[in-house]
């Protein structure tokens, strides 16, 4: 047995920058139907929303606490601002944008990434759009990409209200009726019938404020044989005392249409991170979810397929690393719910340097889902010796007819594969990134070059001081 | 009440985390029918019977348990230092309801067990199955089990690798028939260095039955070089039934192996051409495949009586 050091975790300056807070709106901490009010009301909700978010705030003072994870006991609701509102308003340029918030944007490399490789961007700040911009040729497709605040008071109002938290009520669990309640921002994307939107659309979130939570909302509806690649990004900048971001994710898979939807998660490590993502796939759709889970300090993030139509598909890839002071519960669930449905997962998760992983999921087989194909592969990978990695899948098969399989292994680096690395010229150090970054291959094979660079660069960031 | 918690639970609405069963008080005891061969001391303890093992033995101590309503039979098997042990546990119902059988090992130093349980209540009676073991340095224990015929057997494994180079295998044959219900939790704790377990379970489910397998490896700090490995095979004949399988991987320790698999589904269709082909009914295919998975955990009982009475029942 080897002998390790420890060197502190580098400072993640690239994502840990902060402006302050003093000129942005703010409603108290803390959750009563005053502050839902106050929130419905700065943003001009129709009479529905304002009670669906009444009604919300009443669920989630009623049903309990089911976590079955890591201890939120660090997250007190009664200290979380839930509504942040920067001091602008949106736009569609980039120059309009305060500066503070621009060159926060211009620093993630967001306005760059838009010019070069997406189609769209939007880009939250705390709990409000601030850009938000679509490349003319795809707006002229019919394809659209706004806030959900605008798109409740258009032509696609109706649409809205047909979709809003039908995936995830706010029934589901306590932080969706949280998010119910108070949810601001988003994106609202339609993909008319037989649209292929060639190039990424990208949202990104970005926390600024202390103690503040991000309850954005991103619904997705891609109609029949058309095509969209959504990419998500958030950050944060890391402060002491704990933020919250509740998230709703709702994607609407039509007949034969197909969604991937990328996320590079990298909240700093105060975050509480309770977000929910789910997709129904209809006759021949198919969803593909690629998730890179790096930040937070606790993170609970399953995202969920339906396979509601025959023949729909779904694809999870993802990778999890989790350092110092983290303690991330990822994985997916699937419901395999009509006939030859299949779906596959295959993910990756990494525990270092006292940092928790654990893995979870659920695959579930109904009646209906008769020739039905399920996968799910699953590796961990142990860096060091005061680290964790649990894995946690389920499957519940009502169907014989059906083919189910399932894989895991937790695992070490192999001291024969660094050898052999050290004797090419690479120090110890650059050998267990690289083979760390090879073990998340996985996922960064499936992201566009930049945003895979990105993730490469996010592991050996993470890697540097783990010397073995 | 609650049994056969899982140690680290998952969603509620997976019904997976535990099996709930009515308040029920086990005031019955019941004493097995022994065949002990020489060599092995035989005492009774609280409620239950203490096995002794002071020399190896390559005899079977026999312990038939026919179980009876709110029934309750105890236990014990130690086996000495450097000894060796065999145990066929043999369960079945005299009168419908619940009965509970609670058996634990303790293997010293150098020990080895092998220990037997065929569990076959009836169409009338269920049975609550405990298991507690603990392992000590280079010790051996080998499980097999197999449950063909209950219509409700809820059975949990709970083992504890204390000692360095300790082994554990679990070889588990099933069959879960129409309306019936098997439910197991088996949880494997590895302490020391060195230590391994490899569980494989396989099973059948025919239309409406209903089967759960948690299977927890547990890797605990400081157990360096360990391995833990468990598979589930299961086939399904039928339609519709219900099998829920969660195989668990818990690790605190960095220099481990952890795997698990599992396959779920039904007869391969180019088997079941082939054998059509030649002549071999849809029916009479079903019943040879879920015989061969049975067969495979009787033959490592080594015990032809044992063997011949699964096999005759099984034929039936």
């Amino acid at each position: 047995m080897k002998e390790k050091t420890h060197i502190d975790d580098i400072n993640r300056s690239i994502y840990d920058f902060r402006f302050s807070d003093e000129n942005a709106y703010k409603v108290n901490s803390g959750l009563t139907p005053d502050i839902v009010k106050q929130i419905s009301e700065e943003k001009g909700d129709p009479e529905w929303m304002r009670e669906f978010r009444l009604k919300s705030l009443e669920i989630f003072n009623r049903i309990p606490m089911t976590l079955a994870g890591p201890s939120i006991e660090g997250l007190n609701m009664d200290n979380i601002v839930t509504y942040v509102r920067p001091n602008t308003k949106m736009h569609a340029d980039w120059d309009e944008v305060p500066e503070e918030i621009k060159e926060t944007f211009e620093r993630l490399g967001i306005p760059q990434a838009e010019r070069e490789s997406l189609a769209g961007v939007g880009a939250q700040y705390d709990s409000e759009l601030v850009y938000h911009n679509i490349r003319e040729d795809v707006a002229a497709q019919g394809v659209i990409y706004t806030d959900i605040e605008s798109a409740l008071h258009g032509p696609y109002a109706e649409m809205i209200k047909e979709h809003f938290m039908k995936l995830i009520p706010p029934t589901d669990h306590k932080f969706a009726a949280l998010h119910g309640a108070v949810w601001s921002g988003g994106s609202f994307v339609y993909v008319p019938k037989g649209v292929s939107v060639e190039i990424p659309l990208q949202s990104y979130f970005r926390l600024n404020a202390p103690g503040a939570g991000q309850f954005e909302h991103t619904l997705i509806i891609v109609d029949e044989g058309a095509y969209l690649h959504f990419i998500e990004g958030c950050s944060a900048p890391k402060y002491n005392i704990a933020n919250l971001h509740a998230g709703a994710v709702e994607l609407f898979v039509g007949k034969n249409a197909k969604i991937r939807y990328s996320t590079i998660e990298n909240w700093s490590k105060n975050m509480y991170n309770l977000n929910t993502k789910r997709a129904i796939v209809e006759e021949g759709g198919s969803i593909e979810w690629v998730s890179g889970s790096f930040g937070s300090h606790v993170s609970y993030l399953y995202p969920m397929s339906i396979l509601n139509g025959r023949g729909a598909k779904s694809e999870f890839t993802g990778v999890t690393f989790a350092g110092k002071d983290q303690d991330l519960d990822t994985g997916c669930k699937v419901v395999l719910n009509a006939p030859e449905t299949t779906s596959y997962v295959n993910t990756r998760s990494i525990s270092k340097d006292g940092g928790i992983n654990t893995f979870r999921s659920s695959v579930v087989v109904t009646e209906k889902a008769k020739g039905s194909k399920s996968a799910v592969s699953c590796q961990s990978l142990m860096v060091d010796n005061i680290s964790r990695s649990d894995t946690i899948p389920a499957m519940d098969i009502r169907c014989a007819d059906c083919d189910v399989g399932h894989e895991a292994t937790i695992g070490r680096i192999s001291d024969d594969t660094v050898f052999y690395l050290m004797s090419r010229g690479l120090s110890e150090e650059e050998a267990r990134a690289l083979i760390v970054s090879g073990f998340a291959d996985n996922v960064s094979k499936e992201l566009p070059l930049e945003y895979a660079v990105e993730m490469n660069n996010l592991i050996r960031l993470e890697m540097v001081g783990v010397i073995g | 009440m609650k049994i056969n918690q899982m140690p680290a639970i998952t969603w509620g609405r997976l019904d997976v985390n535990e099996a709930v069963i009515d308040d029920i008080e086990f005031a019955n005891p019941l004493h097995p029918a022994e065949t002990v061969p020489a060599g092995v001391d035989a005492d009774d303890f609280e409620e239950g019977r203490k096995y002794t093992f002071h020399t190896s033995q390559e005899v079977p101590l026999r312990l038939d348990i026919a179980t009876e309503d709110r029934s309750s039979t105890k236990i014990d098997i130690v086996v000495e230092e450097g000894m060796s042990a065999f145990v066929i546990e043999n369960i079945s119902s005299a009168e419908a309801g619940t009965g509970l059988i609670e058996t634990s090992y303790s293997l010293a130093a150098n020990a080895s067990l092998k220990f037997v349980q065929i569990v076959r209540t009836g169409e009338d009676a269920k049975a609550v199955n405990r298991i507690k073991g603990n392992v000590a340095e280079d010790a051996d224990v080998s499980v097999i089990q197999i449950f063909t015929d209950s219509k409700a057997n809820y059975t949990e494994l709970k083992s504890d690798l204390d000692g360095n180079r300790s082994h554990l295998t679990a070889d588990i044959g099933y069959i879960v028939k129409t309306d019936d219900l098997l439910d197991m939790n088996y949880v494997i704790t590895h302490k020391g260095k060195l230590s391994e377990s490899l569980l494989t379970i396989d099973g059948v489910l025919y239309d409406g039955a209903s089967k759960t397998f948690r299977g927890t490896i547990d890797l605990k700090h400081g157990c360096a070089g360990a391995k833990g490995t468990e598979n589930e095979n299961v086939l399904l004949i039928g339609d519709s039934m219900t099998n829920k399988t969660v195989p668990v991987i818990l690790c605190d320790e960095e220099d481990v192996e952890g795997n698990h698999g599992a396959t779920i589904g039904k007869l391969d269709e180019d088997l079941v051409f082939y054998l059509e082909s030649r002549g071999i009914d849809r029916d009479s295919i079903d019943r040879i495949m879920a015989d061969a998975r049975i067969r495979r955990v009787a033959s490592l009982i080594g015990d032809e009586e044992t063997v011949k009475t699964i096999l005759d029942e099984e034929q039936e």
